[in-house]
């Protein structure tokens, strides 16, 4: 689905939902009816949900790097969407309050008629509005199904051959040339043009390997890269279907009450026995009647059945709990995405075994995998070389390698370590001051000291070694002062 | 201890009280016959939501990182704050849309003398929350001073001498970095201050109603319409109050540079090194509040040895330390061709990546300051390097051609 489409659908359903917000409105002025200010109130809190998707499309348009924004506004997809979920999250609050309220004062709906009709037109409304957005509902499941098949397709293409017999021929030019570049730039001064052939034919080889698998799992991954704007979408969906049942509770409320209820009308003595629970303010008037039908013996007429009044507020808890129940997910997924956690579909701790055992990798430190948005994953990482000459090779596999676990923007530092013992190799050799611990991205493993050394030298005894030793580096290793203060804080 | 135990004490005192002025309000409520009490109570109800989600964020953010997050939960607070935040716009727009439905159709209120008290005693509680929220700042900062002064030893990085004379400047920063609350108890005094102001219009609208009682059949006067009128310059003023703590949790959410960094200025010095031919791929952002993480490619023009790249990185790592970045990661590609100043020389395996890599249509802060054309960095001008015989290079910029050079102001 294109951007225009996306765009072009929120504004239609903006326009739409904010005239109808209008005409509400007006209704409500022309009939005196607090239920249809109150359902117009709903519309409006729609109309504030579109438009915070729409500015959030509208912002992750420009994916261009700025000096404000170094990646771009491509996450504001994310935002949207998050934004969204907690305003429904709490308008459910509000509502359930509501309902709360309406249990121990109940009320009668004026005009049910006249909300019979509004009440059907906003249904329609939002009925639209569910079918221009139903794509993203269902769909939002599939980009998860999508983002967990990447890994899979990389390693085994197995799809779309059509797409890779097209650009067989482009592919391999690509590689050749991609190749040929490379080897320019890391190789010279090696040996003569016979080693440089057969070297890159190797090469040329390898990256045709890996063209294939790009392109296999390049197509899986556009159609699962649309997942940003998916979460925007889905929230814009939640906030229409919660409006759509908000209706469709209006309606079936405003029919029941014109077939079954039995108003009180002007003329006769009649009770409204249902206003007796303890916290009405109608007291007085139950306990009047009480005595003017001891005091008559006559018939008085009660309004009723007394459980119509209640429909209401059961109907808008169920579907508060509906609404709860499909908002959590959209919720905890862009509130991951943008607390920089690890992709669901990334393994970290496998990653991080495989990359160690890459050939000319000494240690992997400092490794953090996040995702932008949708699937775009960056990924950085110290890595420990034995020495810059045959380095760029190395960048090489280590880029080859993140390409195949689908993360395609990394940033890669070598270090070079002046000592081979093994307490050095997996300490960072390049801290900031150690002054400026705090500001630290994350505490890890700092200078060498004496204490640091001893944890890094027991931990570390077969640096190729199994993933289990290595990933407890992002907890073990502190500096000093830096573990004293957790210490204390965990305390508390 | 640090100010982190302060934070998550008030925090749950501030709970402890406001469970407590919420069921006796109820309780008052349904004893006293007044729906007006049951509602107000629900407002405390909201307090408790926002106190809740402010307490496990300060909880959270303080695990380290594991294996599911890299950075550790450092950033709970500022989704946190942003939660709540959101919520409170929420509760605003359903109490301005009360306040509507009430100018449309006014009431009177029934008992003012109890909702008078009962008024009186939440603001109450809801002014000893804004105190205790309020207070730290001034003595937190004494503390800090002090805690930096006694942790003042040798500067040392990458196993060289660091230069001294920056201590006192960073001590400066310091001091000036923490001034601001936490973004976790923004977020909550927010909402203390919505339930306070609520108060204060509930006791003007009662001690009105009080002072001059009306009669119960009469028709509703311009009494009936200060508490709504109130209510709306009410939701007015917290939402002006609340828009710096939006802006901030958004502007570190969407991964923007720190405010008060010119990303260009430290590239024109990161460039002006000796050893870099080239600088691109520069990402600068924060994590929380002062701690900014920036991540960058730099060419550099020969077989480097060990002990050059290690100088090279103390040069790199410096300019990042003095414009107040510290956790940076610098991937060197060593190049030879001058003319293919900006490109990166170890991009992903295909042209195709571009689109899934973090920023696909792809500017490159492009300094070249060994003889190629010279882009300016200037403001927020990005510019495309010219074509030349490389094919690599061709290929890029057949993909980008159409995007014209954008300046793009936030």
């Amino acid at each position: 689905m294109g951007l225009g489409q996306t765009h072009g659908r929120l504004l239609c359903m903006l326009c739409l939902t904010f005239g109808f917000f209008i005409v509400e409105l007006v209704v409500s002025r022309v009939t005196a009816s607090l239920a249809m200010l109150s359902d117009s109130f709903h519309m409006l809190s729609d109309v504030i949900a579109l438009t915070v998707a729409l500015v959030a499309v509208r912002f992750a348009e420009k994916t261009q790097a700025t000096s404000k924004n170094t990646f771009g506004w491509i996450r504001a997809e994310v935002m949207g969407a998050l934004v969204n979920a907690v305003f429904l999250t709490a308008l459910c609050f509000t509502i359930l309050l509501e309902a709360v309220e309406r249990y121990a004062d109940p009320h009668e709906i004026e005009n049910p008629r006249v909300v019979v009709w509004v009440g059907v037109a906003g249904l329609l409304i939002n009925l639209l509005g569910l079918f221009l957005f139903h794509g993203h509902a269902g769909a939002g499941g599939h980009g998860h199904s999508h983002g967990g098949h990447t890994h899979g397709g990389h390693s085994h293409g197995g799809h779309s051959h059509k797409n890779y017999e097209k650009s067989d021929k482009l592919a391999r030019k690509e590689a050749e040339e991609e190749a040929c570049n490379l080897m320019v730039k890391s190789n010279c001064g090696q040996a003569g043009d016979q080693a440089v052939q057969i070297e890159s034919d190797v090469i040329l080889s390898r990256n045709l390997n890996v063209q294939m698998n790009g392109d296999v799992s390049l197509e899986q991954l556009e159609q699962s890269s649309e997942t940003a704007a998916q979460l925007n979408m889905r929230g814009v969906f939640l906030h229409v279907l919660g409006d759509a049942l908000g209706s469709v509770i209006v309606v079936v409320n405003a029919l029941i009450f014109t077939f079954v209820w039995r108003p009180c009308h002007g003329e006769e003595t009649c009770t409204n026995p249902c206003y007796n629970s303890h916290c009405s303010d109608h007291q007085h008037t139950h306990s009047e009647v009480h005595s003017l039908s001891n005091a008559t013996g006559g018939v008085v007429s009660a309004a009723g059945p007394c459980w119509v009044l209640y429909l209401d507020p059961t109907l808008c808890v169920i579907m508060v709990v509906i609404l709860l129940y499909t908002t959590f997910p959209l919720l905890k997924e862009s509130a991951l995405i943008l607390l920089q956690t690890v992709p669901k579909q990334i393994d970290m701790q496998r990653l991080d075994g495989k990359l160690r055992s890459l050939e000319g990798v000494l240690a992997v430190h400092e490794l953090h995998i996040w995702q932008l948005a949708g699937s775009r994953i960056i990924a950085t990482a110290h890595v420990k070389c034995h020495d810059p000459a045959s380095y760029m090779d190395i960048a090489k596999r280590i880029k080859s390698f993140f390409h195949d676990e689908g993360i395609h923007a990394t940033t890669v530092q070598p270090e070079f370590s002046s000592d081979a013992t093994e307490s050095s190799v997996s300490e960072c050799e390049l801290p900031c001051y150690s002054r400026c611990a705090p500001k630290l991205c994350c505490e890890t493993n700092r200078k060498s000291g004496s204490e640091s050394e001893a944890l890094v030298g027991t931990e570390d005894s077969s640096s190729q070694g199994t993933p289990q030793q290595h990933t407890v580096s992002w907890n073990i290793q502190q500096e000093p002062e830096a573990a004293l203060q957790t210490h204390m804080e965990s305390t508390v | 201890m640090g100010r982190y135990t302060g934070k998550t004490c008030r925090l749950i005192f501030m709970l402890v009280i406001t469970v407590v002025f919420f069921v006796a309000e109820i309780v008052a409520g349904y004893a006293g016959n007044s729906i007006a009490l049951v509602s107000d109570s629900f407002n405390m109800l909201s307090d408790m939501v926002s106190l809740c989600v402010g307490l496990l964020s300060a909880r959270l953010s303080r695990r380290r990182g594991s294996a599911r997050c890299s950075y550790g939960l450092a950033r709970v607070e500022v989704v946190g704050a942003l939660s709540n935040a959101v919520f409170l716009a929420a509760l605003l727009f359903s109490i301005s849309a009360e306040a509507i439905k009430r100018l449309t159709r006014p009431e009177r209120i029934d008992d003012p003398f109890l909702v008078l008290v009962v008024g009186s005693l939440g603001l109450a509680v809801n002014v000893v929350g804004l105190f205790i929220f309020q207070d730290c700042r001034w003595m937190c900062g004494r503390a800090r001073r002090a805690a930096g002064e006694k942790s003042e030893e040798k500067t040392v990085m990458n196993g060289e001498a660091g230069p001294l004379a920056h201590q006192a400047e960073s001590q400066q920063k310091d001091t000036n970095q923490s001034d601001g609350q936490p973004l976790n108890i923004r977020g909550v005094l927010l909402h203390v201050l919505n339930d306070a102001l609520g108060s204060v219009v509930v006791v003007v609208a009662s001690v009105l109603f009080y002072v001059w009682p009306d009669d119960a059949n009469a028709p509703c006067n311009w009494k009936c319409y200060v508490d709504p009128s109130l209510t709306l310059v009410m939701v007015a003023i917290i939402l002006i109050s609340a828009a710096p703590l939006m802006k901030e949790t958004t502007s570190i959410l969407l991964q923007m540079s720190p405010p008060d960094l010119t990303v260009a200025t430290i590239l024109e010095d990161v460039s002006r090194l000796a050893a870099v031919v080239s600088v691109h791929e520069v990402h600068v952002w924060e994590l929380v509040k002062d701690r900014n993480v920036a991540t960058l490619h730099v060419k550099v023009n020969s077989e480097f040895g060990k002990s050059e790249l290690r100088s090279l990185y103390a040069q790199i790592r410096e300019v990042f330390h003095k414009a107040g970045i510290h956790s940076v990661t610098i991937q060197v590609e060593i190049s030879d061709d001058e003319l293919d100043g900006s490109l990166c020389s170890n991009p992903c395996m295909s042209t195709g990546c571009l689109k899934l890599s973090c920023c696909p249509t792809e500017p490159t802060f492009a300094s070249g300051n060994k003889g190629n054309q010279s882009h300016s960095l200037g403001e927020v001008s990005v510019d495309m390097v010219d074509g030349t015989k490389n094919v690599l290079r061709e290929r890029d910029t057949k993909q980008l051609k159409g995007k014209p050079t954008e300046t793009t102001k936030f």
